[in-house]
């Protein structure tokens, strides 16, 4: 059932006794959580014609991050979806983490996909792999992947409770606890949801083959360049009306000792050791806030990130 | 459709704040309080602006995944130049084939042009874009939207160009 909006004079005394306006905030109050996806990253891909297989053509990477509540949701999933074009029928998209994969079909004309794996954990590093046959090719055109989540009846760390039966039914009593869940429910799932932002990601392995000395624009990264230079600039839109905590998660990838520094309203990050996952937590103000990253390369070595996400936190 | 605008979702505890010398209207004020806070919530207020990064060097297509909240009228959207003197964005919103044209003249090696009420043609490709990726629905909907970018002009150095969708709502 969606949520569905309610007219304000409706709760003016006298209010209509049969209670479904109390009901339906109740009703609203438990749509919510599942409406409010958490947005884990999203892509768009350059088209790239891929060969025909059996081989693997595309991977990317990307990581999740859970709220406290995510530690107790019952069916919590990632569900990516993806757009896509395919010859032949061999095209496959796989989703998977450390433990657990699921794969997806994809054949025809630009067409959308959808494919979802349960975590075991809420904070998980995931890839997105693209694999076709002899006689297929995949070109992947964007994904995105988000987080669903179905609530259990308990109360969660967040302080956020499904409303129960006994709120919802006619003459029920209105007191003090009921409302104290209504009014901090929407507030708590702001507080709690993670939601990333920002997200720029770049297929693994792929600047391997680039051999031009200097800029990888689109990759983010630079080749055979040992001084540090802007490699791309983003924008963090404004998240709320007053500050914040944020969290940017990178992976850096570099065939040598690449190294890159990202400033993000006035923060400075520097990223020393790539090939691993990196993160880093601050505090902003209530703006949109311009970022930059920078990246350097040793002679003939390159680098780039593989990911870089950028998350709202509480 | 919605009778009033959403707001920020703000993380201070929420507190009544009418005054307990109308009953009436403190009766009210409770259920009232929580639709907007829902509704707030629910547009995705004190949540998930999208942004992501679209590197375009020359000309291209770009397929990007809008998630667009319930009842949503309209979204903003922002361009990050880069190194050129002129650029031009043309856009195809899925199947309807129809095109939007939005030029940047700039001179500068980079600029945010963020669309919005107060710059011309911006906003004019800002609000027609997004009138039509407004789908209004009850419930979230992901819309996959078609863009052909093309970086033009008589620019040095020409490095490409970022495409933001900014999420906002009236």
């Amino acid at each position: 059932m969606p949520y569905v909006p309610q007219t304000l004079a409706q709760f003016r005394p006298p209010i209509a006794a049969d209670g479904t306006a109390y009901a339906r905030l109740w009703d609203n109050h438990d749509e919510l959580y599942s409406l409010y996806t958490g947005v884990i990253g999203d892509h768009s891909a350059a088209p790239v014609a891929t060969p025909a297989g059996p081989l693997l053509v595309n991977t990317w990477r990307f990581t999740s991050r859970g709220g406290s509540d995510f530690g107790t949701a019952a069916g919590l999933r990632v569900k990516l979806t993806v757009v896509a074009t395919a010859t032949g029928t061999g095209g496959v998209v796989q989703l998977s983490n450390a433990a657990t994969a699921a794969t997806v079909a994809v054949s025809g004309v630009l067409a959308t996909y959808t494919v979802t794996v349960t975590p075991e954990t809420a904070d998980e590093q995931w890839l997105v792999n693209v694999t076709v046959n002899a006689a297929s090719t995949v070109t992947i055109h964007a994904w995105s992947a988000e987080w669903v989540a179905t609530p259990s009846a308990a109360l969660f760390p967040s302080g956020w409770r499904r409303g129960a039966a006994t709120w919802k039914a006619a003459n029920a009593a209105i007191n003090t606890e009921g409302f104290g869940r209504l009014t901090k429910g929407p507030v708590a799932i702001a507080k709690d949801r993670p939601i990333c932002i920002f997200a720029h990601f770049a297929r693994i392995g792929q600047s391997l083959l680039t051999k031009t000395k200097g800029r990888l624009e689109q990759l983010w990264g630079r080749y055979d360049q040992d001084y540090q230079e802007t490699a791309a600039r983003g924008l963090m839109p404004r998240c709320d009306t007053r500050p914040r905590t944020y969290t940017v998660d990178w992976y850096l990838r570099s065939t040598g000792a690449g190294t890159a520094t990202i400033r993000i309203g006035g923060q400075v990050i520097a990223v020393a050791t790539p090939n691993v996952w990196g993160t880093a937590t601050f505090t902003l103000t209530q703006a949109d806030h311009e970022f930059t990253v920078g990246v350097t390369a040793a002679v003939s070595q390159t680098t780039y990130f593989e990911a870089l996400q950028i998350w709202r936190g509480e | 459709m919605s009778d009033r605008a959403p707001e920020y979702i703000t993380l201070d505890t929420v507190s009544p704040v009418e005054s307990l010398a109308d009953l009436h209207a403190a009766e009210a004020a409770l259920p009232q309080r929580t639709e907007r806070l829902q509704h707030a919530l629910v547009h995705g207020w004190g949540g998930p602006p999208v942004a992501r990064s679209i590197f375009v060097a020359d000309v291209g297509t770009r397929y990007i995944l809008v998630r667009v909240p319930p009842y949503c009228r309209w979204m903003r959207w922002g361009v990050l130049g880069s190194g050129g003197s002129g650029v031009t964005l043309t856009t195809a919103v899925d199947t309807t084939g129809t095109s939007l044209f939005w030029s940047i003249a700039s001179t500068e090696a980079a600029q945010w042009v963020l669309g919005s009420a107060e710059t011309g043609t911006v906003a004019d490709f800002a609000a027609r874009a997004l009138e039509m990726l407004a789908t209004e629905a009850a419930e979230w909907t992901t819309v996959l939207v078609r863009l052909y970018l093309f970086v033009g002009g008589a620019g040095i150095g020409l490095r490409g160009i970022v495409f933001y969708p900014v999420l906002s709502l009236t």
